[in-house]
């Protein structure tokens, strides 16, 4: 390795490989302070995992909208389970 | 004798009223969590079963109120009902039919990104050569599209169980971690490593399909 690899290298404090498994910790503030420093460093000279943070990102929002178009939500048989509630409420034995 | 619920338990009014047979805090209960049980139910057996499988669960809840302790919250308690009926259906439906058992069982070893993507001309390997191609270069009308939440969709079914459970609770339901754990019955650590996966997996699928 040429001594400009090297210093870049330890300019990036981890390696790609392992900046990506720490997105979620991330996301979730669960990083010590030692891999939070890590990462944010190697972060602010790496693109590519700036843009992979970011579609990660992307992916959590894109997924958390499938709460709002799953389509044909069949509400519950409501009368059923009233009834069920109802005859349970007047079971002798519950109080 | 039903066991007494903490006053200073977040749901003790609510589980007092379901006690006496309040219709309407049941119905209000039933409106806010069926959408969030069926779209968790949906995501292990067809539609069809898992409207009924939701419904049982109602119908397990009120016959198990008494049983209630307040060790954790309603929600949780009626959500573990939910998923313990519904694994033993999945589990019993993929001998004939294996469609929730598509996709790797076990690929928590796997990282997230695959290593021969991961090397750089000068620095080698464990480093990209380039940053992948931005999203924000693919029209909003492309990201938000049907097909687009429909290769989610698949994506998600496609998870190995452990990892669709925690990223439909995290992440389609907006459960925090600590919910999570207490639902799921797992550590902080295991749910951090099984939503990482599946997040990563979902990623993966997205950028396949986008590019």
């Amino acid at each position: 390795m040429t001594d400009d690899q090297e210093f870049i290298r330890n300019e990036l404090r981890i390696t790609c490989a392992d900046a990506v498994e720490l997105v979620t910790d991330y996301l979730d503030d669960a990083l010590n302070q030692r891999d939070l420093d890590d990462f944010r460093t190697h972060l602010s000279l790496c693109e590519g995992c700036q843009v992979f943070l970011d579609q990660m990102k992307q992916t959590v929002t894109l997924v958390s909208h499938s709460r709002n178009t799953t389509v044909d939500l069949q509400p519950a048989k409501m009368d059923e389970l009233l009834a069920a509630l109802d005859a349970e409420s007047k079971r002798p034995s519950e109080e | 004798m039903s066991p007494p619920i903490p006053d200073d338990h977040a749901d003790a009014v609510t589980v007092r009223r379901l006690r006496a047979g309040d219709r309407a805090t049941f119905q209000a209960l039933v409106k806010e969590l069926n959408p969030g049980l069926t779209r968790m139910a949906r995501t292990y057996v067809s539609a069809a079963l898992a409207d009924e499988v939701v419904q049982e669960t109602w119908l397990s809840v009120i016959k198990s109120l008494d049983s209630f302790e307040g060790r954790s919250a309603l929600k949780t308690w009626i959500y573990r009902i939910m998923l313990n009926k519904v694994r033993t259906l999945a589990t019993r439906e993929s001998k004939i039919v294996p469609f929730t058992s598509i996709g790797p069982s076990d690929d928590s070893d796997r990282p997230a990104v695959e290593s021969d993507r991961l090397v750089h001309p000068d620095l080698g390997t464990g480093y990209w050569p380039e940053a992948p191609t931005r999203w924000e270069t693919i029209p909003d009308a492309r990201m938000e599209s049907e097909q687009t939440t429909k290769a989610i969709a698949e994506a998600i079914n496609a998870l190995p169980a452990a990892q669709k459970e925690v990223v439909a609770l995290r992440d389609i339901e907006g459960w925090s971690a600590d919910q999570v754990c207490n639902a799921l019955g797992i550590s902080t650590v295991n749910q951090r490593v099984l939503l990482h996966r599946g997040r990563v997996a979902v990623r993966q699928a997205l950028e396949d399909y986008l590019s």
